[in-house]
């Protein structure tokens, strides 16, 4: 693990995921599935991200997951920086936003960023397909 | 006979032990997934390749096809040993007749489920710890309405219940034990002579799954009188894609006996080239056991680095493959169980006592994000081990609860992981492993 996430994963750990938890009917359900999950029971990879938007803006935003440390920094970055963000502002969100919160650089974290960002933007252009 | 395996020279001949991966060698922890291959194996399947690289079984006539024959069948005029024998020597089979080749356990154990001939409401006997293909080909046929499948739950301390099984033999109407000799997850070995012999008492046939036990120990098929025996040479320093099932010779042959031949018989369940002697437009004539089960072109150089392999072994000694496992299990657990025994979050699967897990050590881990130590422990000291379900879904879902490994909360987590050893792997190689996972988990705060 990269030193900045090592940082920013034992404060998750002693403070707690505060962004941990899930929404009943969520307005997005994001998901990644890492591949292998299924064959012979691979080791984990899975985050399922639960958005609540109202009058365009997410108030919300929650997770699930079964994944390693650098992706649970990653998703909790995410969401800190989702909420309260209107669609328009969440399509504007950047990796350098998710570096932004830690205190020294992260390889890894750069790649969680860019997979977020896509399964988000194919969220909300979904979303707003649906309700259009 | 010195005791101690010969570590150094042993290591030399794994071309992959010499291997390095950013500086480093790599430490192979996952031989219950597949074995390292050492360079006599290498060397008989390269050869076949190079200098005879025809058909075997008897169909061509010419010398490439001799060559091959030979080295399968052996050749008593130039007493040459053929793998099928060779087998057949190492797990104490009558004759070789009774070795079939088959492509691994699975495709072995298919062999028996499909071809065993069920009446409707047979019931086919379990454990609660089977490997996917100790398990998926029995339910399959359960869907079907043909067999009923049950499971023998694992007594006090995660051992066989023989009390428990004799039981289920006098109350049900059980016709095959179908069981895992070995479990993959938790290394723990059944007392399968007892077992057989109870199972035969009340006239059932039993299979075992003996792909975690025939590489690791001395296998006499004659003294445990086992019915059938399924095991994967690529487990045991063999070439992938060969298997074995073991049949007694008498249950490879339903068309003796009458016809109906004997109780419990298989029928071969793959017919075509090379399994009959004859055939018109309207029928046919199976060859003789095992040619009848082996049907089209085979893995010939397979079969041939099979001999080698069990060649490997025999030279090494089953008794110290044994013993060195056990004592590189028993540092590790002991080591684990200092360390971690008292977290509340580390826990050893299986039976606690190193000597009754073989080379096996699994464990599960309850802590937030415990997922990917596999990966983390290959990129930092090329260690490789395996996390996950170890193709044991069923058990592990009815422990953990069948949502396991999907999403959930970070203080939610677990996950199990697997160790497992062989003879190459060394008490160093053990110490890299504790001193790399102590690392990980202090960097992610659980310590
Ligand atoms: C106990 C057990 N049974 C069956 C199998 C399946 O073996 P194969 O993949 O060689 O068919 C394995 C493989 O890990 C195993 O450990």
């Amino acid at each position: 693990m990269d030193q900045a996430i090592v940082k920013n994963y034992r404060r998750l750990v002693r403070d707690g995921f505060k962004n941990a938890g899930s929404y009943e009917n969520p307005s997005i359900l994001l998901s990644t599935i890492a591949s292998g999950i299924r064959i012979c029971g691979g080791a984990g990879g899975y985050v399922r991200i639960y958005l609540n938007i109202s009058d365009g803006v997410i108030e919300g935003a929650r997770y699930l997951c079964s994944c390693d440390p650098t992706s649970n920094v990653a998703v909790e970055i995410f969401c800190d920086l989702l909420s309260g963000k209107t669609l328009e502002e969440a399509t504007a969100l950047n990796e350098g936003m998710f570096l932004q919160e830690l205190d020294g650089p992260s390889n890894d974290l750069r790649k969680k960023a860019r997979s977020l960002i896509k399964i988000l933007n194919d969220g909300i252009k979904q979303y707003r397909a649906g309700t259009s | 006979m010195n005791s101690e395996i010969d570590l150094e020279s042993i290591r030399e001949d794994f071309p992959a032990l010499a291997c390095r991966r950013n500086g480093k060698p790599p430490i192979y922890f996952d031989s219950a997934c597949t074995t390292l291959v050492p360079r006599q194996v290498i060397a008989a399947i390269d050869q076949y390749y190079a200098n005879y690289p025809a058909c075997g079984g008897e169909r061509s006539q010419h010398w490439f096809a001799d060559e091959v024959n030979n080295r399968i069948e052996g050749d008593t005029d130039s007493g040459i040993h053929g793998s099928r024998q060779m087998i057949a020597e190492f797990i104490n089979a009558r004759s070789p007749q009774e070795i079939i080749f088959a492509l691994n356990t699975t495709h072995a154990i298919n062999m028996v489920a499909l071809g065993f001939r069920f009446q409707p409401g047979d019931v086919v006997l379990l454990t609660d710890k089977e490997h996917n293909s100790g398990l998926v080909p029995w339910l399959r046929l359960q869907n079907r309405g043909l067999i009923k499948v049950d499971r023998l739950v694992s007594g006090a301390g995660e051992i066989f219940d023989l009390g428990e099984f004799r039981k289920r033999l006098e109350n049900q109407r059980i016709r095959l034990v179908s069981m895992v000799y070995t479990s993959n997850l938790t290394g723990y070995t059944m007392p399968a002579k007892e077992m057989i012999k109870v199972a035969h008492e009340h006239g059932v046939k039993v299979m075992l799954d003996g792909a975690q036990t025939v590489p690791h120990e001395a296998i006499d098929v004659r003294d445990l009188d086992v019915d059938f025996l399924a095991f994967s040479i690529h487990k045991m320093c063999g070439p992938k894609g060969v298997g074995v099932l073991y049949g007694k010779k008498e249950l490879l042959d339903y068309e003796s006996a009458g016809g109906g031949g004997s109780d419990g018989a298989i029928e071969p369940v793959i017919l075509g080239g090379g399994t009959v002697v004859d055939s018109n437009y309207g029928d046919y004539n199976l060859a003789e056991v095992p040619t009848r089960f082996e049907a089209g072109i085979q893995n010939y150089p397979g079969q041939i680095g099979a001999g080698a392999a069990v060649q490997y072994l025999q030279n090494i000694g089953m008794a110290r493959v044994k013993a060195h496992e056990i004592k590189l299990n028993s540092f590790l657990t002991e080591q684990l169980i200092n360390r971690y025994g008292d977290t509340g979050w580390f826990r050893i699967l299986g039976p606690q006592a190193a000597a009754e897990r073989g080379g096996i050590l699994s464990f599960a881990l309850r802590r937030p994000n415990c997922f990917g130590i596999s990966r983390e422990l290959s990129e930092r000291s090329n260690i490789m081990i395996r996390g996950g379900a170890f193709c044991v879904h069923s058990y592990l879902n009815h422990e953990f609860g069948a949502d396991w490994l999907k999403p959930g909360l970070p203080t939610d987590h677990l996950m199990t992981y697997r160790v497992s050893l062989y003879f190459y792997n060394t008490m160093e190689e053990c110490s890299v492993f504790l001193d790399t996972l102590n690392t990980i988990f202090e960097e992610r705060g659980y310590l």
